[in-house]
């Protein structure tokens, strides 16, 4: 009964963390320390406007498009050599503190390619905010852009990177 | 002579060859132009410090900057990826 009480005190906090777009990514440090990459970004609004200054006026103005509005991005990518090497349940407290609100927009499941999980938090007619989740057996990223978001303006970006979009391509 | 009319002539009050006063002020000028007042000092300090604090906050935003277009990166790839195995 006590372990249910703990944990129902803490997820009701995480819940309504949830609801304003920000989710909390709990990573062990120690999983940086196993990863041959990774990635830990942690934006907040006014990080965001102060970077978005020193975005190039014409190489990056649809990348400023797209930031100028958000309060928050946050990213946890972690590349390993070997395959399982991060526990799986990380994803999951991420998935828990997705409450009704939050709507699974895209779900990508291939054996041979990354899985992805792509969360959206309606308001209104827009997008208030996203999580996305891609767990692959050697890498696992979850990304959560709080704010306005289009996303379809976001994937566009793709190609701003000297990536190639894939489309193009195929 | 007695010892008190020497020493009286020898203190007695003479008065500087003309341009004397100008000639000490032209040579004490430059010594003292070089070393800065207490206040110069403190204006030159807070400059410094503020311009220490200036370089750390142009670096605190670029580093956000790359952070930020990394970040933009990996969400529009996944995205993006995410998108086209939908219309495959």
């Amino acid at each position: 009964m006590k372990h249910i009480i703990v944990t129902i005190l803490l997820l009701v906090p995480a819940a309504a963390f949830a609801q304003s777009g920000r989710v909390t990514i709990d990573i062990p440090p120690s999983l940086a320390a196993k990863a041959s990459e990774s990635v830990d970004v942690n934006l907040d609004g006014v990080m965001l406007r102060l970077a978005s200054r020193f975005l190039s006026d014409e190489d990056d103005a649809e990348i400023r498009d797209v930031v100028r509005k958000l309060d928050g991005i946050y990213v946890r990518s972690y590349e390993f050599d070997s395959d399982g090497e991060y526990d799986r349940s990380i994803a999951d407290s991420v998935r828990r503190q997705l409450g009704p609100e939050w709507k699974r927009i895209v779900t990508v499941q291939s054996k041979m390619r990354e899985n992805t999980e792509i969360y959206a938090l309606p308001r209104g007619d827009s997008v208030g905010a996203i999580v996305v989740i891609t767990a692959e057996p050697r890498e696992l990223t979850i990304v959560n852009i709080v704010g306005p978001i289009d996303i379809d303006k976001l994937a566009s970006l793709e190609g701003n990177f000297g990536i190639p979009k894939r489309g193009k391509h195929e | 002579m007695n010892l008190d009319v020497e020493l009286k002539n020898a203190l007695r009050r003479v008065e500087p060859p003309p341009g004397f006063a100008d000639r000490v002020m032209r040579r004490v000028a430059p010594a003292s132009a070089g070393r800065l007042k207490p206040a110069r000092t403190l204006a030159a300090a807070a400059a410094l410090i503020a311009a220490m604090l200036g370089g750390w906050g142009v670096h605190e935003t670029l580093r956000a900057r790359n952070e930020l277009l990394v970040a933009v990166r990996i969400a529009s790839q996944k995205v993006a990826h995410a998108q086209q195995e939908i219309r495959k």
